[in-house]
């Protein structure tokens, strides 16, 4: 099975001399459901961010299905975004002036994506949100949040989902079922995810665990 | 880059202004809405004062003039003149400097000799009195020196004779038949009618000005009736169009709408500035919107021209409102007659408003232009924004 994501001695220093990476080498196979957990200020957003082509590594190399992205502009950056991975946020940060299926649209419409009003509906319907379609994200739950910013990332068809702390903001019991839906995306859908959280009772889900501490990768 | 989809979110982060970037996208647009609504009007009322002036101008005075040093071939000249297809009518004229007297008021005029039967074109203007065999005088003149249709008054030439009593003008008595207005000032205040045999009689044949008065069937195409009489009467003939003669009043005015609007346009500046203030409110408020849609594959440049339209269309529709009001406001203004002003002074009793395609032209592209280079900045520092930062400060 080739790397869905792979780097090679990361380093990320901070203008104020933070040391966020320091040397950090991970490969993360295609279709592998991978946790990156660590302590608050262990790198792990840092890592996250890298990975997704927001932020540059101060040394080091990242590749994502094959492809070296820290050589990439930043209009290549955002196309390979675009086509390959999907970002999850801990703030499910959805657009607070458009509704729960324009949340979907914008994403769609924005790859380009067929029939994408189509496909919104199926993915929402997937996501058990089919009553909330009209709904503006603050008439909803956090957990149902977290699932229209989820149903967001699946409407470009990623390859690779990042997710930082996507369950911070949740109590076990929604926690769990976003990650069942993670477990369900990875198995049906081949999708690679890597998930950073610092919640242990979370970890089981996972197949393998990667530990980051002082910006190092530990196992 | 997908416009559709940068308009819908531009159309949408607009009319979802809430608290005080609502208020400052309202009066943003209330700027540009009032500066152009007042750079419209103020335009209308100046190119509509030009041109009631020129309808005025047009419908009262003889649209060329053509003078002569010397009567000879004088009838060759009419016959000349009359053979243009663009010419409606044309009549002779002799003009002559005399002074008018009654009782103890005495003006200086031009006394204007027309032929019996063209006096007849004279007769649209008459307010008192009738054509008649006396003299007709301008109102203005009638006024000031309180004559009236069947008055007795004097003319008097300086064309006199030498006696042995030294240098003697001469002097007739005239009857005033009637009293005629123009609107001109040069013809209600300063001129004389009377009948060419009768003034060629008085004055004599020399010291006056032959001419020809042509009214055209297109007054615009005074400049080119002119050219093609200047060839066919030859170097004798003086030929000035009606152009010719207005022009300094005409360059004035034109200088002075150039003027106003410049200072007005300074107004439009002004109010684009609000758009700028509100799209920083707008890049600070939607930065979270920023990182997310930048991480879901939105170029740079595409938050650029997120935020470039957004100034574009305030101002688009500001511009957009101001333009239909001020239509709304010139058709009142012209149905109303709203703008009023001293008739004997400005040749009409009110100013109508009168819309030029080249001002509505540049007044809208530079409002929208204006707009479009005052969401520059805004739209350049949220393009620049950095996701991380973005995501790290949240």
């Amino acid at each position: 099975m080739s790397e869905a994501i792979k780097t090679q001695d990361l380093w990320k220093v901070y203008p104020n001399g933070t040391k966020a990476l320091r040397g950090v080498n991970i490969s993360v196979k295609e279709g592998e459901f991978c946790g990156l957990m660590g302590p608050s200020g262990s790198g792990k957003s840092t890592l996250l961010h890298i990975m997704a082509g927001l932020d540059h590594p101060t040394d080091g190399k990242v590749w994502v299905l094959g492809e070296e992205i820290d050589k990439m502009s930043e209009d290549q950056l955002a196309e390979f975004r675009m086509r390959n991975i999907a970002f999850v946020f801990q703030f499910y940060y959805l657009l607070e002036d458009f509704n729960v299926l324009e949340n979907l649209l914008i994403v769609g419409q924005m790859a380009n994506v067929k029939d994408s009003q189509k496909k919104a509906m199926e993915l929402l319907e997937f996501l058990r949100l089919s009553d909330r379609v009209k709904h503006k994200p603050s008439q909803l739950s956090g957990g149902e949040q977290q699932r229209v910013a989820l149903g967001r990332a699946l409407m470009l068809e990623p390859k690779v989902i990042l997710a930082d702390e996507p369950t911070g903001n949740l109590d076990l019991e929604e926690a769990i079922k976003i990650f069942e839906l993670f477990r369900t995306l990875n198995r049906d859908k081949k999708i690679t995810l890597l998930v950073a959280t610092h919640n242990v009772e979370l970890s089981k889900f996972f197949g393998r665990v990667l530990k980051l501490r002082d910006g190092l990768i530990e196992s | 880059m997908n416009i559709r989809l940068l308009l819908k979110l531009s159309f949408r982060y607009i009319v979802a202004s809430r608290g005080s970037t609502l208020l400052v996208s309202f009066i943003a647009f209330l700027g540009v809405l009032l500066s152009v609504m007042a750079v419209l009007l103020t335009m209308g009322v100046f190119a509509g004062f030009q041109h009631a002036l020129k309808e005025k101008i047009l419908s009262t005075s003889p649209h060329i003039i053509v003078s002569l040093p010397i009567a000879d071939g004088f009838e060759d000249y009419e016959k000349r003149i009359g053979s243009l297809k663009d010419v409606q009518r044309e009549y002779p004229v002799v003009i002559y400097q005399a002074i008018l007297s009654k009782s103890s008021s005495v003006q200086s005029v031009s006394v204007k000799g027309i032929r019996h039967k063209d006096m007849v074109y004279k007769k649209a203007f008459l307010v008192e009195g009738s054509l008649g065999n006396g003299l007709l005088v301008g109102k203005g003149l009638a006024d000031i020196m309180n004559i009236k249709p069947g008055d007795a008054v004097l003319l008097i030439s300086p064309m006199g004779r030498r006696t042995p009593f030294g240098f003697l003008p001469k002097v007739k008595e005239f009857t005033v038949s009637g009293i005629f207005q123009t609107g001109t000032f040069d013809q209600d205040y300063l001129t004389v009618l009377m009948s060419m045999s009768e003034a060629l009689d008085f004055f004599g044949g020399q010291w006056q000005l032959y001419g020809f008065e042509v009214f055209l069937k297109d007054p615009y195409r005074a400049q080119d009736v002119k050219r093609e009489l200047e060839e066919k009467l030859g170097d004798y003939a003086i030929v000035r169009s009606w152009i010719d003669l207005n022009k300094p009043l005409f360059n004035a005015l034109q200088l002075e709408k150039v003027g106003i609007f410049f200072v007005l346009l300074l107004m439009v500046i002004v109010s684009s500035f609000n758009i700028t203030s509100m799209l920083f409110m707008k890049v600070r408020e939607k930065m979270k919107d920023i990182a997310v849609l930048r991480t879901f594959g939105l170029k740079r440049r595409e938050v650029f021209f997120l935020f470039v339209l957004q100034g574009i269309i305030l101002g688009g529709v500001g511009m957009l409102s101001g333009f239909l009001l001020s239509m709304l406001g010139g058709y009142m203004i012209n149905e109303y007659r709203l703008v009023r002003v001293p008739a004997d002074v400005y040749l009409m009793d009110h100013i109508p408003v009168f819309f030029e395609v080249s001002d509505l032209v540049i007044t809208l592209a530079g409002a929208l232009f204006l707009s479009m280079l005052s969401s520059l900045l805004p739209a350049h520092r949220a393009s620049k924004t950095s996701v991380v930062e973005i995501l790290r400060n949240e």
